[in-house]
């Protein structure tokens, strides 16, 4: 049962980041790179897809698909629809280190994915 | 209907309800609702408040934070991108559909921190103060946030250890490392190596 009560929906994330800066730094271009200029296979290893997933297959077998289609070792998705649900499910694919520890998912949305392995 | 997802008393927060349309005994129904909600059991709650009884029919998910499904793709598009990537090489398609992890992070507080204290925290490292360049204003103690490059990728969500203000006041261990995303080795090791200018590559 549920105890219904509205809230005035507040965005969480901001529009603006305010920062202090500790120490002045610059980064070194030979190593990482930035997320927008990131090459395709590392974003495919560190990205997410906005998938509009059709009605009929579940999640897991959209899943499945998107996994094959990119020919990535692991991919999956956040927010489970049931069979019947329509809309976005997203397909994730992420972190090459093993968790150590499972991620729940933060608070709200989205939720994080659930550790991911890269192609060895 | 049959669901993966277990019946149990669960406490989530419904921003908005509002009615689209209505027709006969079909209602349409808009919702924002925080995540994990589940939709259909709310729909027949609903339906036990009113005393009539009621079923979820369909559902369509419209927004996840701040993406909305206008930026959504077709499984057809997809597949037309990744054929194009693999069969042709051409990546651009495939480029515009598939977006960096870090755009789903954006809610959280970020810590930036320097090229040299990037491998440790890939190695599980809590974030000392000498290793950050920039801390967020709003940051609190106890609060999720995301450790940055300078480049602007995430390296790890942590847990903060201290304010701002305690960060700008105080040295020692700023947040605990929980949940890794960059590979190690990404950014070459520098822990227990003193303060070396040179940051020649050490494998």
């Amino acid at each position: 049962m549920v105890g219904i009560f509205l809230r005035h929906s507040v965005s969480p994330w901001p529009a603006e980041r305010e920062y202090v800066t500790i120490k002045e730094a610059e980064t070194d271009p030979r190593y990482g790179s930035r997320p927008e200029e990131r090459p395709i296979q590392d974003m495919l290893n560190y990205g997410y897809i906005p998938l509009d997933k059709p009605r009929g297959p579940t999640s897991g077998e959209i899943t499945e698909r998107v996994r094959r289609l990119l020919g990535v070792e692991r991919a999956g998705h956040g927010g489970t629809l049931d069979p019947n649900g329509w809309g976005r499910s997203r397909s994730l694919r992420a972190t090459p280190n093993p968790p150590r520890k499972r991620n729940k998912g933060l608070c709200g949305d989205p939720h994080l994915p659930e550790g991911v392995r890269l192609p060895a | 209907m049959r669901s993966n997802v277990a019946r149990q008393v669960r406490k989530k927060e419904l921003f908005e309800a509002e009615v689209l349309e209505r027709d006969g005994r079909d209602v349409l129904l808009r919702m924002i609702v925080s995540g994990g909600t589940y939709v259909r059991k709310l729909c027949h709650d609903l339906g036990l408040v009113l005393g009539v009884g009621a079923h979820m029919v369909e559902l369509r998910r419209i927004r996840i934070g701040p993406k909305s499904e206008k930026e959504a793709v077709t499984v057809q598009q997809l597949q037309r991108a990744a054929w194009q990537y693999r069969e042709g090489g051409d990546e651009k398609m495939l480029r515009s559909i598939v977006r960096p992890i870090e755009e789903l992070l954006e809610y959280i507080p970020r810590i930036v921190v320097l090229d040299s204290a990037v491998d440790a925290i890939c190695h599980g490292a809590p974030l000392a103060k000498p290793g950050v360049a920039q801390a967020e204003t709003r940051i609190t103690r106890g609060a999720t946030i995301g450790i940055y490059t300078l480049k602007g990728e995430i390296v790890a969500i942590a847990k903060a250890l201290k304010s701002t203000e305690e960060i700008l006041r105080e040295g020692g261990i700023i947040a605990k490392t929980d949940r890794v995303f960059m590979a190690r080795g990404t950014y070459p090791p520098r822990w227990g190596k003193g303060k070396s200018k040179t940051s020649q590559p050490t494998t």
